[in-house]
């Protein structure tokens, strides 16, 4: 599975050298590294956030078998809907935790769904995506 | 600044208004964008609306069309990349909650949303060509 983040060039230079922490950031779905499905709008995202036209996004590409193997959930948009609005009622953006690896969740922030978001929740998740035996990086 | 389609995300601390991405106070916070026709009257979209793009390392300004026969397709023309079609769809509107001034008082009143998300991943991955609407950082190249 492929997916990208969106970020500043110095950023993804950042990233690209094995240092995804998912203790970092956080988002509709709470604490964690982000990454969404589509290339467009991850570079839409960073330009937009950072000003930075060209090499403002990180490819991760992970075997699916890796993938399956994590601690994962799945939400359906309705789902992810609820637990966004609970997470944003409880002001814990940059806190929730759901207690799995990876949460892989349609995008659910405007008002129709564009695409799948993964949010890499755990350490293992962490290791996983900085492993560059198990997963390959490339700034685009 | 009516007649550009916007790059907007949710803000957090907002029930359902909108802010420029570069708006979000929390750190390291992520969100997710997309593109809006604002206004600050009724819904009447206009015939032609001001798309920014990036073609390589240059910032262009594409043309949304409306087309002959249905009001909400607009067709966009990127010379060397290819043609798009997008459509203005029908949204909860939205107000616009920052603090820039050409946006006080407008509110989105649709998306505006690529028919086939394949061919603006292709166009990335062939030209390096992305959309990114009309934003704070559109303005700071130009001004």
């Amino acid at each position: 599975m492929i997916t990208f983040h969106g970020t500043s060039s110095n950023n993804a230079k950042k990233i690209n050298s094995a240092n995804v922490d998912v203790e970092l950031g956080g988002g509709e779905l709470g604490r964690g590294f982000y990454t969404q499905e589509f290339k467009s709008e991850a570079k839409s995202w960073a330009f937009n956030v950072s000003g930075d036209r060209q090499q403002n996004v990180v490819s991760f590409d992970t075997n699916d078998n890796d993938i399956q193997n994590l601690d994962l959930i799945i939400f359906d948009r309705m789902e992810a809907g609820r637990h966004r609005l609970n997470i944003k009622t409880q002001s814990a953006t940059g806190s929730y935790l759901f207690g799995n690896d990876l949460v892989w969740a349609p995008i659910v922030g405007t008002s129709k769904v564009n695409g799948e978001q993964y949010k890499w929740e755990s350490k293992i998740s962490e290791l996983l995506l900085n492993d560059p035996s198990l997963t390959t990086k490339k700034i685009i | 600044m009516m007649n550009f389609i916007h790059y907007l995300v949710n803000n957090n601390t907002h029930p359902y208004g909108l802010i420029h991405p570069s708006e979000i106070e929390e750190e390291n916070y992520r969100s997710f964008g997309a593109f809006y026709i604002m206004s600050r009257d009724d819904v009447v979209l206009e015939k032609e609306y001001v798309f920014h793009a990036i073609l390589g390392d240059e910032i262009i300004v594409t043309n949304a069309i409306q087309t002959v026969n249905s009001k909400n397709v607009y067709q966009i023309e990127v010379k060397e990349v290819g043609n798009f079609i997008f459509y203005a769809e029908s949204i909860r509107q939205a107000p616009y909650v920052g603090s820039n001034n050409y946006l006080n008082e407008s509110h989105a009143i649709k998306r505006f949303r690529c028919r086939r998300q394949d061919e603006l991943e292709k166009a990335c991955s062939d030209h390096d060509f992305y959309f990114v609407g009309a934003s704070k950082m559109i303005n700071d190249n130009f001004n």
